[in-house]
């Protein structure tokens, strides 16, 4: 066991909550409020409770809609585990995976009107810190809460 | 199809105002885009002021959806202006640039306001 493993181990979690799912966006939806519920019995505020509904809606419907091509044969395994101030996630789907960092940048002029690529980029400002594994089909990030 | 928009006209502006609460399902997305879109099947339609004012949250696929209709409104020649938008909601356009796209106005009188200048 790594330093970093040891250090997330000894973290004392309230809640916690691991599984896999066939690719289907109702059992999404239904896994968000389960967590939003867990993470509001915190008392975390509306805009940290915005942002970890918003990066927890676009990471899952990636692993479902652009990793597992919405597949049922397909499924999405999650682990999410709480503490007081912070959230891990970590999501893995059954998809050939995506370069996060090699995607056409939303905001430049000439992709503006693109109607895709916005998710990632709000994944990545509304967790407090995100990291793929190089094949791009596992993400984990972390979600603090700030006050 | 259920309805996920409210319509009401104010002199030769048309009003929508969005029902739904969360943005995020595709089912309420689709026909949300759907009916903002067949506004413009009305040649009258020149100017339109969709409401957020009662939207908590929206993925990135509500916001694919603006995008479309931003288009639409292109193709027939009319004015798009939003309004209402939650503090949440408006960081994740500005986050995206979205916020340069769109005509943002804060509430319904401003967005009113904004066909006349």
């Amino acid at each position: 066991m790594n330093l970093e493993s040891q250090n997330l181990e000894s973290q004392i979690w309230i809640w916690t909550k691991e599984g896999a799912f066939s690719s289907d966006m109702g059992t999404v939806h239904a896994l968000i409020e389960e967590v939003i519920g867990a993470v509001r019995a915190e008392h975390w505020t509306d805009r940290d409770m915005f942002a970890l509904e918003l990066t927890l809606e676009e990471t899952l419907t990636n692993a479902v809609k652009h990793g597992n091509h919405s597949d049922p044969g397909k499924r999405v395994c999650f682990a999410f585990k709480l503490c007081p101030d912070k959230i891990c996630v970590r999501i893995e789907d059954e998809g050939e995976g995506f370069d996060p960092y090699a995607l056409a940048d939303p905001r430049e002029p000439e992709n503006q009107m693109i109607p895709s690529g916005r998710g990632v980029l709000l994944i990545k400002h509304f967790a407090t810190s995100v990291k793929w594994n190089e094949q791009g089909n596992v993400v984990e990030f972390e979600k603090y809460r700030t006050s | 199809m259920a309805q996920r928009i409210d319509v009401k006209k104010v002199a030769d502006i048309t009003i929508a105002t969005t029902l739904d609460m969360k943005l995020n399902d595709d089912l309420s997305i689709q026909e949300w885009g759907e009916q903002l879109v067949a506004l413009f099947d009305d040649d009258a339609c020149k100017k339109l002021l969709v409401s957020f004012e009662r939207v908590l949250f929206m993925s990135s696929s509500a916001l694919r959806a603006l995008i479309t209709l931003n288009k639409k409104v292109k193709e027939v020649g009319a004015h798009l202006v939003l309004c209402g938008i939650d503090d949440n909601i408006m960081e994740a356009f500005r986050i995206t640039r979205l916020d340069g796209i769109f005509h943002i106005k804060r509430n319904e009188d401003d967005g009113i306001r904004a066909f006349e200048q």
